[in-house]
């Protein structure tokens, strides 16, 4: 049976054009709005983390030193409540890292990606890219401020987790590229179908 | 609470408060002492609740102030986008 001749390629439908134009409109608009709402709150949390860190080290363990409470010695004590104050901070930092991040990646795919023809798989793949790259920064400059106060609590303590956040960066890491890699492949596809015709 | 209180009040108790654990102990230590000794607790109890307290307002505080301070930079920048 002979088969039926193939269609040449159609432009795309005006109604398929008009999704494609909304949901670019819509990831652009959510995405500004996200990113100002993210980075006063950001703002915020790294000043109070950098003050509480500098609060600590340089006035109140230093005072701290040789006073005793019930046998404990008070700067471990003023360290544990440091750190803890710490986790919260960066947690609340990491929350509206996460918020932000993704709107930058939604901005990344709709002003850098492919203007007018943003897909959902295009988005997410930013998204992994940028979450990865983003994270590992954050996560360094945390242990960054952790790292003292860990060493004071135990000296181990501070390497254990240093080579956990290696391993976990290595990982966010090949994430990352896998993500970047797979979109180069769509676009370079995309370039060599053209180049052929 | 007009800003400009508020931030002046929040302002007052932070430097008051590092003031007393930075300056004192540092360059007046006798009279950091004869604080603590004048209270009826032990030297130690007090110093440990003291140094404690001063953390924790130091940090509320901190916390707030600078919440503070970005809000009202934030609205005056949307205020500022909507002029134009």
């Amino acid at each position: 049976m002979a088969k039926p001749p193939s269609k040449p390629a159609e432009a795309p439908k005006p109604a398929e054009a008009t999704s494609k134009k909304a949901y670019h409109e819509k990831v652009s608009k959510e995405s500004k709005e996200s990113l100002m709402g993210a980075l006063p709150s950001i703002t915020v949390g790294v000043i109070a983390a950098i003050l509480l860190w500098l609060f600590g080290n340089l006035i109140f363990i230093p005072i701290a030193e040789g006073i005793e409470w019930f046998g404990y010695p008070l700067p471990q004590i003023l360290t544990f409540i440091i750190l803890i104050a710490l986790a919260v901070f960066v947690l609340k930092i990491l929350v509206d890292v996460r918020k932000a991040i993704d709107a930058l990646a939604g901005l990344a795919a709709v002003e850098i990606g492919a203007p007018a023809d943003v897909t959902p798989t295009e988005v997410e793949h930013y998204t992994t890219a940028m979450r990865g790259l983003f994270y590992i920064i954050i996560v360094s400059l945390a242990f960054l401020l952790f790292s003292d106060y860990l060493a004071r609590i135990h000296p181990a303590l501070s390497g254990v987790i240093l080579v956990a956040i290696v391993v976990w960066a290595i990982f966010e890491i090949w994430r990352a590229v896998t993500a970047i890699s797979s979109e180069i492949k769509r676009y370079s596809t995309e370039w060599a179908g053209k180049a052929l015709k | 609470m007009r800003l400009s209180i508020k931030v002046a009040a929040l302002s007052t108790i932070l430097a008051a408060d590092l003031t007393f654990f930075l300056f004192f102990p540092t360059r007046l230590p006798e009279f950091y002492d004869q604080i603590f000794q004048a209270l009826p607790w032990a030297n130690t109890l007090e110093m440990t609740v003291a140094v404690i307290l001063g953390l924790v307002i130091a940090l509320i505080v901190s916390f707030v102030l600078t919440r503070i301070i970005v809000k009202s930079l934030l609205k005056s920048i949307q205020r500022g986008n909507e002029n134009e």
